[in-house]
């Protein structure tokens, strides 16, 4: 058994929550170390929403998975959604981490985070869905 | 899920916060800390029960730091997990605001 799921989230920022819920739920059952979950609960919150903000909203057959596939060592991760054609991780530049605080603008951490927080992270579009790879080894 | 304690204890606030601060329970928590960020308010946000944060929980520090410093407040966050610190460590806030190990050390580091 390969311990592939795939997860359909509803278009909505309660769905968001309930899947982090089903997502600590899954990597319970498949041993997923601490570290790794954290980093990714932490990457869906960024990418489910901006997908639900911004690329789905009021569409009429919106789709949004995501697909979780274990793998020994590492977890791999998919976000599939047939929203406009859309790269989030190349939407905008890495924040300034040097300013101070009254310096520091609100916004632009997000994708930084899912960059950083994942060892991969890719995009490609196919069959007009947005499909977006993350992977992460385990800690040892 | 997001649970927060308030203790109020002159102008030291202290926040106890536990469950997780993401898109969904940051609201609440903007809410909850927002009424302390004003004038000479020492508040301090335990962490410890927190089990990571994501962009939307920062940004609310953030704008929570940036008020204080007008008013001549301060800021301390204390007990974070090794998730939520290596958040913190990414987004470089690490660097610019106050963390301690714990509730005594974030008293202490107030004043």
């Amino acid at each position: 058994m390969s311990g592939e799921q795939t997860f359909a989230i509803d278009i909505s920022r309660h769905a968001v929550s309930a899947f982090a819920d089903a997502f600590a739920r899954w990597a319970s059952v498949h041993a997923i170390p601490e570290t790794s979950v954290r980093a990714f609960q932490v990457v869906f919150d960024e990418l489910l929403t901006n997908a639900i903000d911004y690329a789905l909203q009021g569409k009429a057959d919106a789709l949004l998975q995501v697909v979780l596939r274990p793998d020994g060592q590492a977890l791999d991760a998919w976000i599939i959604d047939n929203g406009p054609a859309f790269d989030p991780l190349h939407e905008a530049a890495t924040p300034d981490l040097e300013l101070s605080v009254e310096d520091r603008p609100i916004g632009g951490l997000g994708i930084h985070l899912v960059k950083s927080l994942m060892d991969c992270a890719d995009y490609r579009r196919s069959e007009g869905r947005n499909l977006l790879h993350l992977s992460k080894r385990h800690a040892d | 899920m997001l649970n927060i304690r308030t203790d109020k204890q002159e102008s030291l606030v202290i926040l106890q916060l536990e469950g997780r601060l993401d898109t969904t329970t940051s609201p609440q928590f903007d809410q909850a800390i927002q009424p302390h960020a004003e004038g000479a308010t020492r508040l301090l946000i335990d962490l410890a029960k927190v089990q990571y944060v994501s962009s939307a929980g920062l940004r609310v520090f953030l704008m929570t730091a940036k008020k204080l410093q007008k008013t001549g407040g301060s800021l301390v966050i204390c007990a974070m997990s090794p998730a939520v610190r290596e958040v913190f460590d990414i987004a470089g806030f690490s660097r610019m605001l106050r963390i301690e190990a714990d509730q005594a050390a974030g008293r202490t580091a107030l004043g």
